[in-house]
């Protein structure tokens, strides 16, 4: 089967770690999330330069779960990433090995994430507005 | 080769001969963030408009030391608009996009909403700050003046400017951030009444260069006109009126300048929502909560820098706990419940 790369959509979709979550600003959408720890594990792999199948390869090793369960959890979780275009197809370059080989001993989650689409409220009440970083004056991407 | 760069040396010569035509030049000084900015205004109305909010940072230094020197004009000095004006205000009046540009040390920013242009060098320290007419500032640009331009500043000194509020008891200072008709505006106001210390209502600067602390940019405070129901005193305060603008703004400098304060130390974020409880109440929350909140409304209104500012912001508050403050319903208990949680034990 073919392998399937992705990359994170920078520069428009920004994250950082806190605690085992990670938070991700996507500037273009206005929206921003929090995902879970095994997201924010696989978000480091897809980082990496993971394949989908190596991904869940190593992730089901790390919690010992199922390899079939995760590699369908984490097609659709991807399918989501795509959707909101947090992620978009990539070429395979594993770097590292992004997990650690150590069997963990608390259960493997789903991945998810909760997303927050307040901003547009906001910025109603407090003029401001969509932005580039491109330059000026340009159009916006549609 | 952009529009922009192309336009930018006679902008700055615009600038420049607008300084030397300012017959009626001012200058104030103020110390932000622990450094010394000099704003020179080109006439009295655009001084009262927009120093008011920095009043409480005024310094009397020397000016040719200041880090950061800002100009501020309008189309009335040179009697003509900025340099590609027209092409800028229609380019930007479809949708009412924001424009920006941001290459090297040059930042700018235009928002056909105000209809200020800010612009700044942070390679030389200067930055400028041009409306056509001084006499249409909007009521959020006089209490919050120039933020990109102290957005720009900060990062020049490696400060993070957030939209949040922010009070503080006993030196310990506590950030108030959440959605707008959280609560955020009512209880900065009410502790500012009761004696707290008070470091902003909307955007504060925070820094973590000797522990994470938090530092006053406005001694402005903007509020809904329903908060007067709750704060009687905030109508009588208020600057502006009802049917001039959709929120009220005044100066805590000219009200209560006994609660201004520059900087605390930073021990708590509190994201405040309205239960209508018999007491207030506070509750741990994960410390992405406050990353979230804080992050996402400050980098879409400060926009320009995403990543780092990013970045900063969780370095900064990776290990302050986080509260969720749902507020009662009676002013004095919710001072109180403040004034106990600011003075307990700290985590």
């Amino acid at each position: 089967m073919m392998e399937k790369y992705y990359e994170i959509n920078a520069p428009a979709v920004i994250s950082e770690p806190m605690e085992e979550e990670l938070v991700v600003i996507n500037l273009d959408s206005g929206c921003y999330y929090s995902l879970n720890k095994t997201a924010t594990l696989l978000w480091n792999q897809l980082e990496q330069g993971c394949s989908i199948n190596q991904a869940a390869r190593q992730m089901a090793l790390f919690y010992g779960s199922d390899e079939a369960s995760v590699i369908a959890d984490f097609t659709s979780f991807i399918e989501r990433l795509m959707e909101e275009q947090l992620i978009k197809a990539g070429n395979g370059d594993p770097k590292d090995w992004p997990l650690s080989k150590e069997r963990q001993s608390e259960p493997y989650l789903k991945p998810s994430f909760e997303k927050y689409s307040d901003m547009q409220e906001m910025l109603l009440l407090d003029p401001i507005h969509e932005v580039s970083e491109v330059g000026w004056p340009h159009q916006e991407k549609k | 080769m952009n529009k922009f760069e192309s336009l930018l040396p006679e902008i700055l010569t615009y600038f420049g001969n607008a300084v030397l035509a300012s017959a009626d030049l001012r200058q104030r000084t103020l110390s932000l963030c622990g450094k010394q900015v000099c704003i020179a205004y080109s006439s009295e109305i655009l001084e009262t408009s927009l120093f008011k909010a920095f009043e409480h940072l005024e310094t009397i230094e020397n000016t040719a030391a200041s880090a950061f020197r800002i100009f501020v004009c309008d189309g009335n000095v040179l009697n003509r608009d900025l340099p590609g004006w027209a092409q800028l205000v229609e380019f930007s009046a479809k949708d009412k996009k924001i424009l920006m540009y941001n290459a090297g040390d040059i930042h700018a920013l235009y928002n056909p909403d105000s209809k200020v242009f800010s612009l700044v060098d942070t390679a030389s320290g200067h930055g400028w700050y041009y409306l056509p007419q001084a006499a249409d500032l909007p009521y959020y640009e006089k209490a919050a003046p120039m933020r990109m331009l102290l957005h720009w500043w900060c990062e020049m000194t490696g400060r993070v400017l957030v939209h949040a509020a922010a009070i503080g008891w006993a030196s310990r200072g506590a950030l108030l951030a959440g959605r707008g008709g959280t609560g955020k505006s009512t209880t900065a106001m009410l502790a500012a009444q009761s004696g707290f210390s008070f470091l902003g209502d909307d955007y504060v600067v925070l820094d973590n260069a000797h522990g994470p602390a938090v530092l006053s940019a406005y001694n402005s405070v903007k509020f809904r006109w329903e908060m007067v129901e709750r704060l009687p005193s905030t109508g009588t305060l208020s600057v502006n009126h009802p049917k001039a603008d959709d929120k009220g703004y005044f100066y805590l400098h000219e009200t209560h300048p006994e609660s201004l304060v520059r900087t605390l130390p930073l021990k708590a974020v509190l994201l405040s929502t309205i239960e209508r409880l018999d007491k207030t109440t506070f509750v741990r929350l994960p410390s992405t909560k406050g990353l979230l909140s804080l992050a996402a409304s400050s980098i879409f209104q400060m926009p320009g820098s995403g990543g780092p500012t990013l970045k900063k912001l969780a370095d900064i508050l990776r290990d302050i706990p986080v509260y969720q403050m749902s507020l009662g319903t009676d002013n004095e208990e919710i001072a109180q419940a403040l004034r106990d949680f600011l003075t307990g034990p700290a985590e």
